[in-house]
């Protein structure tokens, strides 16, 4: 320690040689006409803003469609503990079960009056008073398999932090570097020094020997945080772009984006999970999916590829593929099924057409982040500039990770993984040019260099009569698709209800 | 009654968790300033094995090489004491940067040398990038000192603005 931590005496500014703190070789010499627009530290908080809405667009539309599912599984879930408390009452458990699924049973029948009331009665309640008194009938319907669901996403989570996509590191072949190698030495020393820039612990360091260009980070939370680098990113970018790409993967664990992926996942495997489990009866592979899922994640010592490989089974419910044909002693049974159907339509159209835009968005704002982290740990926007032309340049993912693209510094596919399964239709990854014109607008001198394209009269016409044909009709086309999908949702979440108050109405006759 | 709990409440959840985001904000300005120090030790440390790896390759090599060692022990002697510290670290950093640049040529192609060369710079990367990181944590930290809810929980708890690792000398641009 070199003195108080507070107070560094005004001589000591001279420690060290250089006053600038870029990567190594010169300071930063703007090229004339060259101006900064955008301070590195306003980027991130407008990414970090972006990261806020589009995460609580993705929390309401998960609670929307939490709301649909729940209409089904609520029910069902106190029916189940209903039974189970008459169960243990009539073996003899002692009269607090009995009357404990008496109180469910009354519960359950008052407010079935009150929401049959408010569901056959006409004219339907208008004024807030009614809502108000009828609230507990409508919460006794969603509020258990909410409850079932937050648990699960938190349990879920947990499981999938704990494995960290560990498993991608054997998948795509990642070895330990070898020191003794000049430019693997050279990439320890990179990643250790940019991990010193962010403050961070040295994550572990891998290599996948494949000619691709390109890096990942992954690992349970930014304490234990692996970055794997491809041997060709070693061969074909120099020191400086190294710098720029690794600086984006550990900017990206600084801020924490290995804990988003997760949540992101947790959101769409609880989907998935209750899917499998409305289909529990009917398919053995939801059977088996099920328990394969359950024991990976709540095994105390997670193995991740075990992990990866359940996710694998449980995530077939957004694959759409054909269910095993329903035996004779299921007949009785068909009204659910398909109503299950309805509901898993519900689920894939919303997942992809609704869910899929902020879940793409606020991973493609934390992309944005990570980069202007970057620039911020490097104080080199070229560095990431040019090392994001040469991942262009030979852009590819090591063989084994293709499904989780999403994860690396370039992506190259539009989408990948659960994000494809699940029907997103944006990319995961921003554009590189958009991407380069964030750095440009950071500082980056290089890549300026496309002049903009000058459109020739005769297009400009053309495009201009088909936007006005064809706007109308895309928009025609779109409220029809929003229509259908409300409509479905509508649809699903009145017959389930239906048929949950049939079965409640049933169980506590 | 129940509005004035609930407001004072507010309030101490408020301060409790301002203080604890300064105190959080200023233990990492002190892990970032111990972090320095590392650094610049690691460069000292370095300084046998390149003294090692340049003999018999550099003119007037004795004098050079004397040079040095006297540097590297001022260092040492200097301590914590900033300002001889200071001044010894930068003499050391420009004697050693002008031995490796004034290498012959057959060293150049010397494996051994060329690792060498590439310690050292990173070492001075890492001196460079740990002050950087002391900078911004300080920056942040002043702004949470400073700005506006929070600087009457600083000033309550005595959180003072801490200082920026300046350059001395001239800027490099």
């Amino acid at each position: 320690m070199i003195g108080s931590p507070l107070s560094p005496p005004g001589g000591s500014g001279t420690i060290g040689v250089r006053a600038h703190a870029g990567s190594a070789a010169q300071p930063l010499n703007f090229p004339p006409g060259l101006t900064i627009k955008v301070d590195f530290f306003d980027e991130q908080a407008r990414r970090r803003r972006q990261t806020w809405r589009m995460s609580l667009a993705c929390f309401a539309i998960a609670l929307a469609l939490g709301l649909a599912m729940s209409t089904l599984l609520g029910p069902i879930l106190l029916a189940i503990t209903a039974g189970a408390l008459k169960f243990a009452g009539w073996l003899g458990c002692g009269d607090a079960c009995r009357d404990a699924a008496r109180g469910i049973g009354s519960f359950a029948r008052q407010d079935l009056g009150l929401l049959a009331d408010w569901f056959g009665s006409h004219p339907r309640p208008h004024t807030a008073a009614d809502f108000v008194t009828r609230a507990p009938a409508i919460a006794i319907v969603f509020l258990p398999a909410m409850i079932a669901a937050a648990c699960a996403w938190l349990i879920i989570r947990r499981g999938l932090a704990r494995a960290g996509m560990l498993d991608l590191i054997t998948a795509i072949g990642g070895r330990v570097p070898r020191s003794t190698n000049a430019s693997e030495r050279q990439l320890i020393n990179v990643i250790d020094e940019m991990a010193l820039a962010a403050g961070l612990p040295s994550p572990r360091i891998m290599i996948a020997d494949s000619p691709f260009v390109n890096a990942v980070a992954a690992g349970p939370s930014h304490e234990a945080a692996v970055i794997v680098v491809t041997r060709g990113l070693l061969d074909q970018l120099d020191r400086d772009q190294i710098q720029g790409v690794v600086a984006h993967c550990i900017g990206g664990i600084g801020n924490g984006d290995l804990g988003v992926m997760q949540s992101m996942l947790a959101t769409l495997h609880t989907l998935a999970l209750f899917h499998t489990l409305l289909d529990f009866p009917f398919s053995r592979s939801a059977r088996r999916a099920l328990a394969g899922y359950t024991r990976a994640i709540l095994a105390p010592r997670t193995s991740p590829a075990k992990v990866w490989e359940a996710s694998q089974g449980i995530e077939a419910v957004f694959d759409g593929t054909p269910d095993e044909p329903p035996t004779l002693v299921m007949i009785p049974l068909l009204p659910v099924r398909v109503l299950i159907l309805l509901q898993r339509l519900v689920l894939v159209i919303w997942s992809g057409m609704v869910l899929g835009w902020p879940l793409a968005l606020l991973w493609r704002a934390r992309r944005y982040l990570a980069d202007s982290t970057a620039v911020q740990l490097t104080r080199n926007p070229d560095a990431l500039a040019s090392g994001l032309l040469q991942l262009a340049a030979h852009a590819g993912v090591p063989a084994g990770g293709e499904s989780r693209d999403y994860l690396f510094v370039h992506g190259t596919q539009r989408k990948s993984g659960i994000f494809e399964r699940s029907g997103t239709f944006m990319s995961m990854h921003p554009s590189i040019e958009r991407r380069l014109k964030r750095l440009r607008a950071m500082g980056a001198a290089l890549a300026n260099d496309k002049p903009g394209r000058r459109w020739p009269l005769p297009s400009i016409l053309i495009a201009i009569v088909f936007g006005i044909i064809a706007v109308p009709l895309l928009a025609l086309a779109a409220l029809l698709m929003l229509a259908v999908v409300e409509w479905s949702m509508i649809m699903a979440t009145f017959f389930s209800l239906t048929l949950g108050l049939m079965f409640l109405a049933f169980v506590f006759r | 009654m129940t509005a004035m709990t609930i407001i004072v409440i507010a309030c101490l959840l408020y301060v409790l968790w301002a203080y604890n985001r300064l105190v959080v904000h200023r233990n990492r300005i002190r892990n970032a300033w111990a972090q320095i120090d590392v650094q610049l030790r690691r460069r000292s440390e370095l300084v046998p094995n390149l003294v090692a790896c340049l003999k018999g390759y550099i003119a007037h090599e004795r004098e050079v090489l004397v040079s040095i060692a006297e540097v590297r022990r001022q260092t040492d002697i200097a301590g914590s004491n900033v300002t001889a510290r200071a001044r010894a670290e930068n003499q050391l950093a420009q004697s050693l940067s002008a031995v490796t640049s004034e290498a012959a040529p057959q060293l150049r192609a010397n494996e051994n040398f060329l690792a060498l060369q590439e310690e050292l710079r990173s070492t001075e990367n890492r001196i460079a990038f740990a002050r950087q990181h002391y900078n911004d944590s300080v920056m942040r930290y002043n702004a949470a000192v400073a700005g506006v809810p929070t600087n009457f929980v600083a000033r309550v708890f005595a959180f003072s603005p801490a200082a920026m690792f300046s350059t001395g000398g001239s800027p490099p641009r």
